[in-house]
């Protein structure tokens, strides 16, 4: 018998592929839940709260038939991180936005309400950008994003997308309160003991229970989807700003190095100096592996300065023009990949020439810079096709260096990997299970062509990085085979983990919903045990 | 000759089956309402004079982000080897998601 509840609806989903195209999956059930606002015509937070509701409703019905759910946002992840056995929850049409009132914020809270907005899950990066930088009244931005805009808030944040705001944090830094629908009869509204945020008139508005502690908002609010389902979060932003970039191809220098391991730039001439109107905000490269020899211009360094807002700045839009490669143009390589492969050094010349031409493809020589353009505009829509593969590996940026030594020696001597290096920085984490939890966090991202041999090159980087005990961590939704029990309990250490598997015991408080949100990437971790949680004072107003 | 024909449609179908696609993007956004994309495939015959009926996107807010036109080797030799009398095409599409401008929090006793 079909759903008849209005914003629940059941579809036919036996198989999805991700974004990436590098994986299909299929599920056991043959439909899925999707999501939407009921009652078109009334106030947003009561359509809201009638969400809760069906979310509530969808969560009692796989408990009931001992089914796996997870919910699920733009699909953006490398990873099976975000799927269940069973089906997904949709939230992709959850797109309602709401201003916070004075009465709404604790007396505490250190924000006003115009640094706040309080989102539905399903709302995307470049829909919340659209909003923010199109306000009328006051233009607003969001803090931080990832290189690209279509992931949902939801997953953006549940993941550690980061990008590359070395000063400021990931997306889920943004995050200062979380709504969870933990159970068929139980949601909770979580915030910081350390950084209070909501009154009790906002969560009596929302009709959750409150819970005010550090420990499970750092749990939650990286957890992939296994605390119940995120229905909204608030979002701390700002008043609009631009952003400056420019770009030069460099050599790979000592003092370059020197910088990556520091980010104290008097060791490198910056394209402009900071003042009090420009202020550097991100710093990356790109390193083709193939052109790094002595003084060959191998690194492509982006510099973007923050600058205040300009009311005559005219709206940058991507161009049409022009070509780029097509869907199956990345499997193709991949074949030609392994079949050249049998070649010896054939393959490796064949496999540089890839390498170059991805490069030149994504940072053509007749680029303009300065280019200037607010969030949205800069971290757009990467429109990746085909087979891509990519793995990003957090490291302290003291160790920066050492790991691109490592790197560049396992791509000249062991294996040529089919791709490119991405480093970022971004700063430190107080999630529990946040990727980014060095200090200053320095991100390899290893992207290129999803084939045997770029899964080879990820192995034994990781092999490498151990035998010269370099720590590191892995993203979550990128490829991550190498996460097991162990070598997460290394990465995050025993202590962490366990605060996170009590956190998520406490918020799902019976063995049959917990089994409910747990997938096998969770047993694989170990993520999927129960630790009793610590008992807590009996304030019935705020747990 | 039986063996011949069979091997003509062994390849035949490989053919089809591989990837090796055209495609041709028309983007309002690339956002979209749903983690699924629409797909069709649809024949015009006899050189056009008889086309299908239009495909009804389904899509809750009425209106599309974004539309792909696809074809494969197999369309491309279905065409070939009918001399233009049958030509298919695939079509994807993604729904537009629901418009939500930025509500302040309002309850009946505030």
């Amino acid at each position: 018998m079909p759903l008849q509840i209005p914003g629940l609806e059941e579809f036919p989903l036996r198989e999805i592929e991700n974004q990436h195209h590098n994986f299909n999956f299929k599920f056991r059930q043959p439909t899925s839940y999707r999501l939407s606002n009921p009652m078109p015509n009334v106030a947003a937070i009561d359509r809201y709260n009638a969400t809760t509701k069906n979310i509530q409703t969808a969560i009692q019905l796989n408990v009931i038939n001992q089914l796996r759910t997870r919910a699920l946002g733009s699909n953006w992840s490398f990873t099976k991180v975000g799927y269940a056995k069973d089906r997904i929850i949709d939230t992709k049409r959850l797109r309602l936005k709401m201003s916070l009132a004075a009465n709404h914020l604790d007396d505490l809270c250190d924000y006003t309400t115009d640094d706040l907005i309080f989102l539905q899950a399903g709302n995307t990066i470049m829909d919340i950008n659209a909003k923010l930088e199109g306000d009328p009244v006051a233009k607003k931005s969001i803090r931080a994003s990832g290189a690209s805009n279509g992931q949902t808030i939801a997953g953006a944040m549940s993941t550690n997308t980061h990008g590359s705001a070395f000063e400021v944090g990931s997306v889920h830094d943004m995050v200062v309160g979380l709504h969870i629908v933990t159970g068929a009869n139980s949601h909770v509204f979580v915030d910081r003991a350390s950084d209070p945020v909501v009154s009790d008139a906002f969560v009596q508005a929302i009709g959750a229970a409150h819970i005010r502690d550090d420990e499970t908002f750092n749990a939650a609010v990286v957890s992939f989807g296994s605390m119940g389902v995120i229905h909204g979060v608030i979002l701390r932003t700002e008043p609009i700003f631009l952003l400056e970039k420019y770009r030069e191809r460099v050599a790979l220098t000592d003092d370059l190095l020197k910088t990556m391991d520091t980010l104290d730039f008097s060791h490198i001439h910056l394209p402009v100096p900071e003042n009090s109107q420009r202020k550097l905000y991100h710093w990356s490269l790109v390193l083709n592996p193939y052109k790094l020899n002595d003084g060959e211009r191998g690194a492509y360094l982006t510099t973007i300065y923050k600058i205040p807002y300009d009311a005559t700045h005219q709206e940058r839009t991507l161009g049409d023009r022009g070509y780029t490669y097509g869907d199956d143009t990345l499997g193709i390589v991949d074949r030609l990949i392994r079949g050249l492969r049998m070649w010896g050094w054939g393959g490796r010349f064949a496999i540089k020439r890839l390498a170059n031409r991805l490069t030149r493809l994504q940072y053509p020589d007749n680029q303009q810079f300065p280019w200037v353009g607010t969030m949205g505009e800069t971290f757009n829509y990467t429109s990746l096709r085909g087979r891509a593969a990519s793995m990003a590996v957090g490291v302290d940026v003291s160790n920066t260096s050492k790991a691109v030594k490592i790197l560049l020696d396992l791509v000249k001597n062991d294996k040529p990997m089919p791709g490119v290096v991405g480093i970022r920085y971004v700063k430190g984490t107080e999630a529990t299970l946040g990727f980014t939890k060095f200090s200053t966090t320095c991100i390899f991202e290893l992207d290129g062509v999803d084939t045997p041999l770029m899964h080879e090159c990820y192995d034994l980087l990781l092999q490498k990085l151990n035998e010269q005990n370099i720590p590191f961590t892995l993203h979550w939704g990128k490829m991550n085979d190498y996460l097991n029990e162990e070598t997460l309990q290394k990465m995050y250490t025993k202590p962490k983990i366990n605060s996170w598997l009590r956190v998520r015991s406490q918020l799902l408080q019976t063995d049959e919903v917990r089994a409910v949100f747990t997938n096998e990437f969770m047993e694989k971790c170990g993520l999927d045990k129960v630790i009793a949680p610590v008992p807590q004072p009996q304030d019935p107003a705020i747990v | 000759m039986k063996k011949q024909i069979l091997n003509l449609i062994i390849v035949f179908g490989l053919l089809t089956a591989l990837p090796g696609c055209h495609t041709y993007s028309l983007v309002a956004s690339h956002d979209s309402d749903s983690i699924t994309t629409e797909k069709a495939t649809r024949y015009s015959f006899v050189g056009g004079l008889i086309k299908p009926k239009n495909i009804n996107a389904g899509c809750p807010q009425e209106s599309i982000s974004n539309l792909t036109v696809k074809t494969n080797i197999g369309h491309q030799l279905i065409t070939l080897f009918t001399f233009g009398m049958v030509v298919p095409v695939g079509i994807e599409w993604s729904c537009s998601p629901p418009e939500e401008n930025v509500e302040p929090i309002t309850l009946e006793n505030e």
